[in-house]
């Protein structure tokens, strides 16, 4: 099945919830949603053949003042394995909090808890939100954040432990 | 330092329940840093809690402070045994920000398959040979170790480098074969199929490897699917995914090769299908020679690289998995975010519910034949 073609399967599986499918790009296929919608979304995708997350990304848009996760769902039955589907909505940075999808798939939980520790992104449902990648004793903001400086700390730990680089 | 600055158990005796609770690493003898917490009755875990991440670096942060290009050496480091496997989904998804896609010489898209397939031998070899390691058995480590040197030379020979290569650029490769290669290419792959049947006649047709590793540390084919497993340790459990053969990415549609699977979903499972899978890519690196026309390698671009303002995402199958980019890009010649989805990270879901119930000392032959790189996932 071509792009079109399964975009328009998923549409019509999709349809109940107010949601269509559309390409995006060669094997990919774009589903707008909103976060209310995530998890009835994720069951009519995964019930569509669509069971196998990829990975979950999330993306701190300072300038709308938003949050934007894209869950990248494959599958592995002829004809759509060749194609992955992003759903992709948008939150409030006032209330970043998202309905956990391990319940659909167990897939998720690192991927959660990783963008919970990188940007701060709540999932609700997820039973470990804490410490995955970064030191225990993490302080700073949340360090995908766009506030949070790479240059800026450099120049900071380079001053605490007094080093001087050649050319800067 | 004593033990009270490092968070977490050591050992830890729960009174009353002959239970034990054991933290395993964050130094292991082969793997790389990666801690289990294990809690056992007896000798059976009972529970087990992965604790990675003692090598993150931040990888995905600092590639938005680096251009399209300073980004291939940087973004090689969490993969250094895979190199080309992480830098091809890459290359593909930058490819498709600054609209390179339909641009890439055929010859260097050969060259691509020939190197990523170099390197899915280099990166199989070296997991033959920690396995070894892990199984107590020597000669498997010497053997592979020294089989694995045939191919890095390989690979030397056409980036200059024996394990960072940097190969793989924005519109093709950075140089073209060197002369007398394909001569070279065909001894290692003829001497690699001899050494792959003495592998199985002497390590795996052994009935003291069977005894350890079959029927040990099952994974079910559902259980695969559900926890998002990917590479070689899904298609030991009779998932049948491959993306070169799934998404036919860079002319991998032009060869014919089989996506070995089986069944059984245990240790020996996993170590043979890498074995299978070593021997499909030799019989790949053959027929990309064959076809190989001569022509132009890289697409030359002038002026500063600056991705369209959009997002793209590509995925390839690297020695270990699937391992895919997705990129947003704002304009700039720098990425907005870089999303990196390893295979590791992804065959990390799984630990906790494979190693309840295995007794301790099947614990390191099963953690090493996941193939988890502590690097790769932690990024």
């Amino acid at each position: 099945m071509n792009e079109d073609e399964v975009a328009a399967s998923l549409t019509s599986s999709l349809q109940p919830l107010g949601l269509s499918a559309s390409k995006s790009a060669v094997h990919r296929i774009k589903v707008p949603g909103t976060a209310e919608k995530l998890l009835d979304a994720a069951r009519a995708l995964d019930s569509s053949g669509l069971n196998y997350l990829h990975t979950i990304t999330a993306t701190d848009m300072p300038k709308t003042n938003e949050f934007e996760l894209s869950y990248w769902v494959g599958s592995l039955e002829d004809g759509k394995k060749e194609h992955v589907v992003q759903y992709v909505f948008r939150i409030p940075k006032a209330s970043p909090s998202v309905p956990s999808i391990m319940g659909v798939w167990p897939a998720a939980y690192y991927h959660e808890r990783e963008e919970w520790e990188f940007l701060g992104i709540t999932f609700t449902g997820n039973p470990d939100m804490k410490r995955l990648w970064l030191p225990e004793d993490w302080d700073e903001i949340p360090p995908l954040l766009k506030d949070y400086k790479l240059r800026r700390w450099v120049a900071e730990e380079r001053e605490r432990h007094g080093l001087v680089v050649r050319g800067d | 330092m004593g033990m009270e600055g490092i968070p977490g158990v050591f050992v830890e005796e729960h009174s009353g329940e002959g239970k034990l609770t054991v933290s395993i690493g964050p130094q292991h003898p082969g793997s790389g840093h990666f801690r289990i917490v294990v809690t056992l009755d007896g000798d059976v875990i009972s529970e087990a809690i992965p604790d990675p991440g003692f090598v993150h670096r931040g990888a995905e942060k600092m590639s938005e402070y680096r251009n399209y290009i300073q980004n291939i050496p940087h973004l090689e480091r969490p993969v250094i045994l895979d190199s080309t496997g992480i830098l091809f989904p890459y290359t593909l998804a930058v490819e498709d920000l600054l609209g390179l896609t339909d641009k890439v010489p055929e010859r260097a898209k050969y060259i691509r398959i020939l190197m990523a397939e170099f390197n899915r031998i280099i990166s199989h070899e070296y997991f033959l040979a920690i396995e070894g390691i892990f199984l107590g058995h020597s000669t498997q480590f010497i053997w592979s170790t020294g089989d694995r040197e045939a191919f890095m030379d390989l690979a030397a020979a056409l980036s200059g480098a024996r394990v960072t290569f940097s190969f793989l650029v924005p519109g093709g490769v950075r140089t073209d074969t060197p002369p007398g290669l394909e001569e070279r290419t065909l001894k290692a792959c003829t001497y690699l199929e001899q050494r792959l049947k003495d592998y199985r006649r002497m390590l795996f047709d052994n009935p003291f490897m069977k005894m350890r590793m079959e029927g040990v540390g099952v994974i079910s084919g559902s259980d695969a699917v559900r926890y998002g497993l990917v590479g070689p340790t899904a298609r030991a459990s009779g998932v049948n995914t491959d993306v070169r053969r799934d998404e036919a990415y860079s002319l991998y549609d032009t060869v014919d090769f089989q996506v070995p699977v089986r069944k059984e979903g245990d240790d020996m499972a996993r170590v043979l299908v890498h074995l299978d899978e070593m021997e499909q890519s030799c019989w790949i690196i053959r027929q990309a020679l064959k076809k190989m026309q001569p022509g132009p390698v890289k697409f030359a671009m002038k002026g500063q690289m600056r991705g369209r303002v959009g997002e793209a995402y590509a995925r390839t199958e690297a020695a270990r998995g699937m391992m895919s980019f997705h990129i947003i890009s704002d304009g700039l010649p720098e990425p907005y975010r870089v999303k990196i989805d390893t295979p590791s990270n992804r065959n990390l879901a799984i630990m906790p519910k494979l190693f309840k119930g295995l007794h301790l000392a099947d614990l390191p032959v099963t953690f090493q034949s996941l193939d988890y790189w502590p690097v790769e996932a932690d990024r």
